[in-house]
């Protein structure tokens, strides 16, 4: 490289010899030497630790799996002294596709597909970013019609969604959307015309304020009451908005804060080039404030998901809802360890997902910083 | 204090005044600057130079007075503050360099985004650019990977992507290590060589004997002196200029 205009000359000799690094440690033995028997007290530790570990696995190993009972008619079938799965085994494509008519649960199928090709895309280094957002764009309008139905597609009344099928149409709806929303309400509250920054603050302030609960309840019970009489919109797209416009709160904060850490060089920088201000905003600002709270997006991310169970309360059985109603059925009654655990693992799992893309997305920044 | 100059001042500054709250940071600058003409501005810290270089491209409002960049008058119509801005290219002391993107992408986008070229004629321009600025090699690099003096010099390339007829340098060399100032100083040099209108606000005072035509004094929002730099540097006139080149050449 001879790019610099003030270099050394080529033939002035090196003042000293660069040796490796004389500290050289791997393999798993030096691992568990320095991590697990470093010190008298770590030995103890680690000891006491693998005891409670030897209690306790084989037992719950045995509870779980060994002497669990997978399959069979009904409950009778329980007699291994272990988990009896059948709660979850027996009810499992009512777990899963709720009251949703049984020919067209393809339809289900279909959005599970649309929904989990985000990740191939969003993991993908070759596909162009705009291609994938456009993708995520239009996902919830494809859910919408492959579920609700439209193009020819029969309609499926809303109030026959339910359970994994809800909790994943509610969650990946108020993703896709309260992003954006988010993003303008931070931008707002930015403004400088103050009637944008004074309606984005208020609004901001306001919805922060009241717990979701209560406008799921307006939502689903006082709508109607503002409405003119013959109008009636869907319940379920109520929640949504609801979920879409309370959750994009909390993410328009997060990017505000993002906003805020961006040095005023950068603006000042995209203006002496004559750029205007949305494009700097959408090229220069937000994919540097975006990509420093992924950490806090991811975690408002994995709220949102959870918070979907929270339509229960309005009447809407997604799959902690259909759970808690097979445990009120008198042929499962008191398997509540059971569901619970299967419930508990279906979100870790999801969750687990996003959490991994976080994961993965703060090592490319990292990567690119340096 | 100015000499009236010819008409074709393609920078015309009348009783500019500016406020910060109630600091009078610039009072009643009068300026012209012709084409092709290189000033140098120095003074004390808070004397509004780059207040004043920065009111050029409107980054700073000012409330009373006139400017006109290149026949446009400044004021508060957006469309001509970016018409100026697409006449005046800034290079910054902190180099601003948009990190997220790879150094051709950053002398590309707002060719692309503001002069609406189609990609490969952005491209071509800005390789011969950093061609100029000798960094063609780094093109696919991100600014984080690069040092100061280079990021300075793309950042150089970047503004002249846009073809400004003015260039402002903000203390291009005041973030950098010793060893790479030159590197950015020899570049200033060139582009001044090729004819650019220039204003630099630098105590390079080296940079200033060799291409300046004139050297600006400014203290306490006034332009207390301004001379050719022989002058000024060998037989300044005013009092406050004397003790501040006692204080930046003095040791």
């Amino acid at each position: 490289m001879t790019d610099s205009v003030a270099q050394l000359p080529q033939n002035v000799p090196s003042l000293s010899v660069a040796r490796p690094n004389p500290v050289v440690s791997n393999g798993p033995v030096q691992w568990i030497r320095e991590n697990l028997f470093s010190s008298w007290l770590n030995t103890a530790i680690t000891l006491f630790i693998f005891y409670l570990l030897a209690q306790a696995l084989p037992i719950a190993l045995d509870w779980a799996i060994l002497s669990a009972t997978f399959s069979g008619a009904d409950r009778d079938a329980c007699t291994g002294g272990g988990a009896c799965w059948l709660a979850l085994t027996n009810r499992f494509s009512f777990l899963v596709y709720g009251f949703y008519p049984e020919g067209d649960r393809w339809r289900v199928d279909l959005a599970f597909v649309l929904g989990v090709a985000v990740f191939p895309l969003l993991f993908s280094r070759r596909i162009p970013k705009k291609y994938v957002v456009v993708y995520i764009g239009l996902l919830p309008l494809a859910l919408w019609l492959v579920l609700n139905g439209g193009f020819g597609l029969p309609t499926v009344e809303s109030h026959r969604f339910g359970g994994f099928m809800l909790t994943f149409y509610l969650a990946a709806i108020s993703m896709c959307l309260s992003l954006p929303v988010a993003i303008l309400l931070a931008l707002g509250r930015q403004s400088k015309l103050p009637i944008i920054r004074w309606l984005a603050t208020g609004y901001i302030e306001f919805i922060r304020s009241v717990p979701i609960i209560t406008f799921l309840f307006m939502a689903s019970l006082m709508a109607q009451l503002f409405l003119p009489a013959g109008v009636e919109v869907d319940q379920l797209f109520r929640v949504i908005a609801v979920m879409v416009f309370v959750s994009a709160v909390y993410k328009a904060e997060i990017i505000r804060g993002g906003i805020q850490g961006i040095p005023a060089g950068q603006v000042e920088a995209a203006k002496a080039l004559g750029v205007g201000y949305w494009r700097t905003m959408a090229y220069i600002i937000l994919p540097q404030a975006l990509r420093n709270t992924v950490p806090a997006l991811i975690n408002n991310f994995i709220g949102v998901v959870k918070e979907t169970s929270l339509v229960m309360i309005v009447g809407l059985l997604d799959l902690t809802g259909l759970a808690m109603a097979t445990l009120e059925s008198q042929e499962w009654v008191g398997l509540d360890l059971e569901v619970f655990i299967g419930i508990s693992v279906i979100f870790f799992t999801i969750n687990m997902v996003i959490s991994r893309y976080g994961i993965f997305l703060e090592r490319n920044i990292a990567r690119m910083r340096n | 204090m100015f000499e009236a100059q010819n008409n074709d001042s393609i920078i015309k500054i009348r009783n500019l005044n500016k406020w910060y709250e109630a600091f009078h940071v610039l009072r009643g600058i009068d300026l012209d600057v012709a084409n092709g003409e290189k000033i140098v501005i120095c003074g004390p810290s808070g004397s509004g130079k780059s207040t004043l270089i920065r009111t050029i491209n409107h980054l700073e409002e000012f409330q009373e007075g006139n400017l006109t960049v290149d026949g446009i008058e400044m004021d508060e119509n957006l469309k001509n503050i970016d018409a100026i801005r697409q006449e005046v290219g800034m290079v910054f002391q902190s180099f601003n360099l948009f990190p997220h993107m790879s150094v051709l992408d950053n002398c590309t986008f707002a060719q692309r985004h503001v002069r609406g070229r189609p990609k490969a004629e952005a491209e071509a321009i800005a390789m011969d650019l950093l061609e100029r600025v000798k960094i063609p090699h780094q093109a696919h690099k991100y600014p984080g990977q690069l040092s100061g003096g280079q990021q300075q010099r793309v950042a150089i390339a970047r503004a002249l992507c846009m073809n400004p007829k003015i260039m402002l340098f903000d203390e291009p060399t005041s973030a950098l290590d010793p060893e790479m100032i030159a590197e950015v100083l020899d570049v200033m040099v060139e582009l001044a060589e090729g004819g650019m209108t220039m204003l630099c606000v630098t105590h390079e005072m080296g940079f200033a004997r060799k291409v300046a035509d004139r050297v600006i004094f400014m203290d306490e929002g006034v332009i207390v002196e301004e001379n050719d730099p022989e002058t000024f540097f060998n037989n300044p006139q005013h009092e406050r200029s004397k003790m501040f080149l006692s204080q930046i050449l003095g040791h």
